[in-house]
């Protein structure tokens, strides 16, 4: 069950359903298997997720959350593929360890069906030590994102924050600040998570590997009353609550793939068994 | 009693007439829209997950 290419299918039948098509986001560990890789594996490790991050842009993903496993080859090898506008990685609290300068897009602007979105992201500092490419540090995302949020505040509408960390510290995040909006989570991830609302925000996650493909749809009426029900009690003077309705949808074999992703997941598989020979 | 139901008739041919305007109104209103995301996380590296 899974695969880029019926991922990359539903994306394009659903959006081509509707006017608003809608905006493709990773959270985070997309391209490796583990923080750090053998020796041995990595060329193959390499050619794997060259070809995932090709899918994926094809897909429609401008932009994606640094994981800590997306640093299993380091950060140089991110920056081989960080070509903004067309494609960012995103981190908040990935920096440079001499200047403590971000080394990635630290937050960007969108703006989507006459809404402005600030798209930000954390990579997870805690789990650091286990790379071995030494190339980056990782803050603590205490010391770096009340600033970062400071400075969009005025500028967007809605914030979007895509998070590595775990979902006891994502809770202490939304606790922490009532401006963000919307967390997608990555890491630490057990299962398709219904999003859940954290004081002002809503969290929510996809089960690993592909397996599925997590659709969110807002009616975005304003910051701080989100509602899973179309229907609500309320005065007659409330303003409408914002409302959310989640699916996962399975990628199950049955699922028809995408014919030009597909191209790149059979070109890649090719580049992988030539490595064998 | 005619002049009831006219009053009458005329004030729910002037709320049929107002029901668009008003609907246009509350959804465009500043700040207001609807939004979609396709999300994922920890695709980790696979091109086609089984299992």
């Amino acid at each position: 069950m899974g695969g880029l290419s019926k991922k990359a299918f539903t994306i394009k039948e659903l959006a081509s359903k509707q006017a608003n098509p809608g905006l493709v986001i990773d959270s985070g560990n997309l391209l490796f298997k583990a923080d750090s890789l053998p020796p041995e594996g990595l060329a193959k490790a390499k050619i794997t997720a060259a070809g995932v991050l090709k899918a994926y842009q094809t897909m429609g993903g401008a932009f994606a959350g640094i994981g800590n496993r997306d640093l299993a080859a380091g950060a140089s090898f991110l920056r081989q593929s960080h070509k903004p506008p067309e494609f960012a990685w995103l981190s908040l609290n990935l920096v440079d360890s001499a200047s403590r300068k971000p080394l990635f897009t630290p937050w960007l602007l969108r703006e989507v069906n006459g809404l402005r979105l600030a798209i930000l992201a954390l990579t997870d500092h805690t789990i650091q030590q286990n790379t071995q490419a030494k190339d980056f540090s990782v803050l603590p995302w205490q010391e770096i994102l009340p600033q970062a949020l400071r400075q969009v505040e005025g500028k967007a509408d809605l914030i979007v924050l895509l998070s590595n960390y775990s979902f006891v510290e994502n809770k202490e995040i939304a606790r922490a600040h009532g401006n963000v909006d919307l967390l997608f989570q990555s890491g630490h991830v057990a299962g398709n998570m219904h999003p859940i609302v954290i004081n002002q925000t809503l969290i929510a996650q996809t089960d690993t590997r592909g397996r599925y493909l997590g659709l969110l749809d807002i009616g975005w009426n304003g910051r701080g009353r989100w509602s899973g029900m179309v229907t609500t009690i309320a005065t007659a003077g409330d303003r409408p609550p914002t409302t959310f309705t989640g699916r996962f949808i399975a990628l199950s074999p049955s699922v028809a793939n995408d014919p030009q992703v597909e191209a790149i997941v059979q070109q890649t598989k090719r580049r992988l068994d030539e490595g064998k020979q | 009693m005619n002049r009831m139901y006219k009053t009458s008739r005329a004030l729910l041919l002037l709320a049929i007439c107002l029901a668009p305007a008003t609907i246009f109104f509350w959804s465009n209103r500043a700040g207001a829209a609807e939004l979609r995301f396709f999300y994922a996380n920890d695709n980790v590296g696979e091109l086609e997950s089984c299992g």
